[in-house]
């Protein structure tokens, strides 16, 4: 049951018990109640409505110490099987003040978003607000009925998002004026002309438009729109992140209610607003995960986001049981991670995922981080039990499955290190590390607002932060290999060069830095050097960035530790 | 949850009304947008001096991507491009990896630098200045080499030109005049007086036309290294053509081919000679040509007034390159 729950959900309930054992024993025990109560009322509980009962035993009212309250979870429960095929997904986002209305606009918007992900390439952010509008649509307004009789709500929606996107393009390729100028740290013109694109031709489903012309309509709407994007970006966020971090969960809340009613404003937009809002929870919080925070360290132990870097000579050597480095490796990678960010975990373990992508990176990053860490300690002896009393997962069966597959053919050809096995056994994130570290580096400024000068560091961390499962950046004044064999570009620093591609045949040694090393090869990376090449810095004001941002707390901190060679 | 253009969500639209051709990598955060030439029109995160174009308007050539732009936009989205262009959809997302936004970075980075560069010279001036540029005749910093395909290009910073145009009498003025009289040139670069006297020996429609103006322009290493002639380039305005010289350091023939068979050196050296072209979407370029005394050379024209010239791009293609 606590699949359906997200990282969010999962601390906040934790919080109060001592751990996931603990946790899963009360929600069965409350569970257990549930079912006692509806049997009691003669509606006892049908094989169906499990997940629902299961999602019932969790409530987001955050008065609610979660597990504890029988009679309200049974109350719930009773409330959220009223509603004919409403889903334990959406049943976890109900909350117990919510009108039957906004329960049944969750549950359609949450169907509309799911089907329109399966068919369409929209950012998620913007598909969720379309969703959410269109779920939204019949609260206060009669559809034309040559419009909408037929369709379903899905091809309603897609036709937003087609007629939307017509008319964002067509107000962009002529001379109106371009919103953006008031626009802070976010916000920029094209999302904004996007915005107002899907807003008109919600407008034009409800025949809500004061123009026949959509393009001088949509003019006519931006300064609205920018005023109230302006305001909710500048606002301080509700829930501070760290960093300076701006409101983007206001901020896209209040774009989705500019989508879904007459200027942002209105019953049909505010709820539209926090449909969106409930629905896009999980996404908001698999970027700022709590996973980046003390997972690398084992209980007991002090968080040191500073990696060791293994004894290269005796790695190789180790006899290793592949059975049992995979289970371990598996362990490291998913020990206290929630349902969704676990089969996300399992998706790019198992080959399911495309490298090169960004979605998702944080989390599998902090993931990785603890692994090296545990594998590198060189104590595979210790290997711990599993959690008692909680069965497998199937994805972590899966997961050692097919971990132990790729180490042992890997072992059936040479021996190798835990390191190495690791690192040749999990899928690449990414094919060609420096783009991925610019990406990381624009990913890094946002998440913790890294302005003027400070940019700079954003590009740092980044670099430290993108080391396959083997691969270190380390301290000191190290310059790049010898090695010949790596095609080299020009970096920022004026003459020197990085390498961005292997070109020649074999690898640089163990503890030489390489930056455009494979995923899968292990060793050194980067160093202080490097990196102020990287940046056009020097290798001592590199050491000082990274050491003023490991006073920070920052969400990426976990990943930016430099190893000591 | 906010968006970066490294996400890599694309939104590729055709606006009949206008053929025009929009990519949008959509973003959160500001960008800044200018018009290249006409049509195109180009923007940028303001904060991402290593970003891909979050904007790129561009106008169809007979319903067309016009071939250079084909290569700057790249082999991952003019396909998508050719899909909303036939329709009926004319709007289409599409999602591209941080390799392909890497390669349309560094497709795009001169347009990028110039872009942004704009911006930033006409803005609150709170960075103070640039790195320090040397004094006098085109600046000494190189500009940004961009990668397309298998080969590298640049701008070349052209105000100097412009000015010297801009001083010359009015005859002068329209390039391409090809019997305008010369009688006094604007300008003339001390430095470069004694060769020019042997190039007239060998080149009679150089000697009817005397040197009006001439200055250098600065190549990034990158490139000219890949070209294997020297990273600066002298310009010399003639008879109203744009006379380009480039010295060659010796790594490629008089032909222009390079002699290496090394494999290795396969990809780092070229053996097509450079290529130049007024930024004017007309695409056609001219090679650089070997004369007698060693040096490249090439030469363009063209029509615009000169506070309106367009900028000059300068390319070298690998050797399993086609050229259109
Ligand atoms: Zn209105
Ligand atoms: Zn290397």
């Amino acid at each position: 049951m606590a699949d359906r729950l997200d990282q969010a959900d999962l601390d906040r309930i934790t919080a109060g018990v001592e751990g996931p054992g603990q946790l899963l024993d009360g929600m069965v025990e409350c569970a257990a109640n549930v079912r006692e109560i509806c049997a009691g009322r003669g509606r006892p509980v049908q094989p169906g409505e499990v997940e629902l009962l299961a999602a019932a035993t969790v409530s987001l009212d955050p008065r609610s110490d979660g597990v504890r309250q029988h009679h309200r979870a049974a109350e719930y429960f009773e409330r959220h099987r009223s509603f004919p095929g409403l889903t334990a997904a959406v049943a976890i986002l109900v909350r117990g003040d919510d009108t039957d209305e906004f329960v049944l606009a969750l549950h359609a918007a949450h169907r509309v978003d799911e089907a329109l992900a399966r068919t369409r390439a929209e950012p998620p952010v913007l598909r969720t607000m379309v969703a959410a509008a269109t779920a939204c649509l019949g609260t206060d307004t009669v559809l034309d009925a040559d419009t909408v009789l037929d369709a379903d709500d899905v091809e309603v929606a897609a036709a937003i998002l087609d007629r939307g996107g017509e008319l964002a393009a067509a107000y962009r390729a002529c001379d109106r004026p371009r919103p953006g100028a008031s626009l802070p740290v976010l916000g920029n013109a094209d999302f904004v002309i996007a915005i107002a694109g899907y807003a008109r031709a919600v407008r034009e489903l409800r025949h809500a438009t004061g123009h026949d012309d959509p393009l001088a309509d949509i003019e006519q709407h931006l300064p609205d729109l920018e005023t109230l994007l302006h305001r909710a970006a500048t606002r301080p966020p509700r829930f501070p992140i760290g960093g300076t971090e701006p409101d983007i969960v206001g901020f896209f809340r209040v774009a989705a209610a500019a989508v879904g009613g007459e200027d942002g404003a209105g019953k049909t937009a505010v709820t539209t607003g926090s449909v969106f809002n409930r629905l896009s929870r999980g996404l908001r919080n698999l970027k700022i995960s709590g996973s980046a925070r003390a997972e690398t360290a084992a209980p007991g132990e002090p968080v040191s986001p500073r990696p060791a870097l293994p004894d290269a000579t005796s790695a190789p050597g180790t006899l290793v049981d592949a059975d049992e480095l995979a289970t371990r490796i598996v362990d490291l990678l998913s020990r206290h991670v929630a349902g969704p960010q676990r089969r996300l975990i399992a998706d790019w373990v198992c080959g399911r995922r495309a490298p090169d992508t960004t979605d998702d990176l944080h989390l599998l990053l902090t993931r990785v981080r603890p692994m090296m860490t545990g594998l590198a300690r060189q104590a595979s002896s210790t290997c711990p039990p599993p959690p008692t009393g909680v069965p497998p997962h199937p994805e972590i069966a899966e997961m050692t499955s097919v971990l132990r597959s790729r180490i042992a053919a890997r072992l059936a050809l040479e021996p190798s290190g835990p390191l190495e096995l690791a690192a040749a056994a999990l899928p690449p994130l990414w094919t060609a590390r420096l783009p991925m570290i610019l990406a990381l580096t624009q990913r890094i400024r946002l998440d913790e607002g890294l302005t003027g000068t400070r940019k700079v560091t954003a590009k740092i961390l980044a670099a430290c932060a993108a080391c396959g499962p083997a691969q270190f950046a380390v301290r000191g004044d190290v310059g790049r290999h010898t090695f010949a064999g790596c095609r080299t570009a020009p970096t920022e620093k004026p003459g020197a060069v990085r390498c961005v591609e292997r070109s020649g045949e074999g690898m640089p040694g163990f503890t030489e830095v390489c930056p455009a090393r494979p995923w899968s090869e292990i060793g050194c990376v980067d160093s202080h050097r490097t990196l102020a090449e990287l940046v056009d810095s020097t290798p001592d004001a590199v050491r000082k960035r990274i050491s003023r941002y490991e006073g920070s707390g920052g969400a990426w901190l976990g990943l930016t530790g430099l190893a000591e060679l | 949850m906010d968006l970066t253009t490294w996400d890599g969500h694309v939104r590729v639209d055709y606006v009949p009304d206008r053929a025009q051709l929009q990519l949008t990598l959509i973003t959160t955060v500001p960008t800044v947008e200018a018009d290249i030439r006409p049509g195109l029109r180009a923007g940028f995160a303001v904060d991402d001096p290593d970003g891909p174009p979050a904007f790129v308007g561009l106008t169809l050539v007979a319903g067309r991507v016009p071939g250079e732009l084909r290569d700057l936009v790249g082999a991952r989205l003019v396909p998508v491009a050719e899909q909303v262009i036939d329709g009926p959809r004319r709007t289409r997302w599409t999602r591209i990896d941080v390799r392909s936004v890497h390669a349309l970075a560094a497709a795009w980075a001169p347009y990028r630098d110039r872009v942004l560069s704009g911006a930033a010279g006409s803005g609150d001036g709170d960075d103070g200045d640039g790195d320090g540029d040397g004094d006098g005749d085109g600046g000494t910093s190189s500009p940004p080499a961009g990668r397309w395909e298998e080969g590298l290009w640049a701008l070349l910073a052209v105000e100097d030109l412009r000015q010297a145009l801009a001083e010359l009498p009015a005859p002068e003025l329209t390039l391409l005049s090809s019997d305008a009289t010369v009688d006094a040139p604007g300008y003339q670069d001390p430095s470069v007086g004694d060769e020019e006297a042997d190039d007239d020996d060998e080149d009679e429609e150089e000697r009817v036309a005397p040197v009006a103006a001439s200055g250098r322009w600065p190549l990034p290493p990158e490139l000219a290294d890949q070209a294997s002639i020297e990273p600066e380039l002298t310009w010399e305005l003639r008879g109203g053509v744009v006379h380009i010289l480039a010295t060659s350091t010796g790594l490629a023939t008089s032909t222009g081919l390079a002699t290496s068979t090394d494999p290795a050196a396969v990809g780092s050296r070229s053996p097509r000679p450079p290529q130049v072209s007024f930024d004017d979407g007309t695409g056609r370029w001219q090679s650089f040509v070997p004369r007698n005394d060693g040096r490249l050379h090439a030469e363009i024209g063209s029509s615009a007034e000169p506070d309106r010239l367009p900028a000059i791009r300068i390319r070298v293609m690998t050797s399993d390159t086609v050229l259109p």
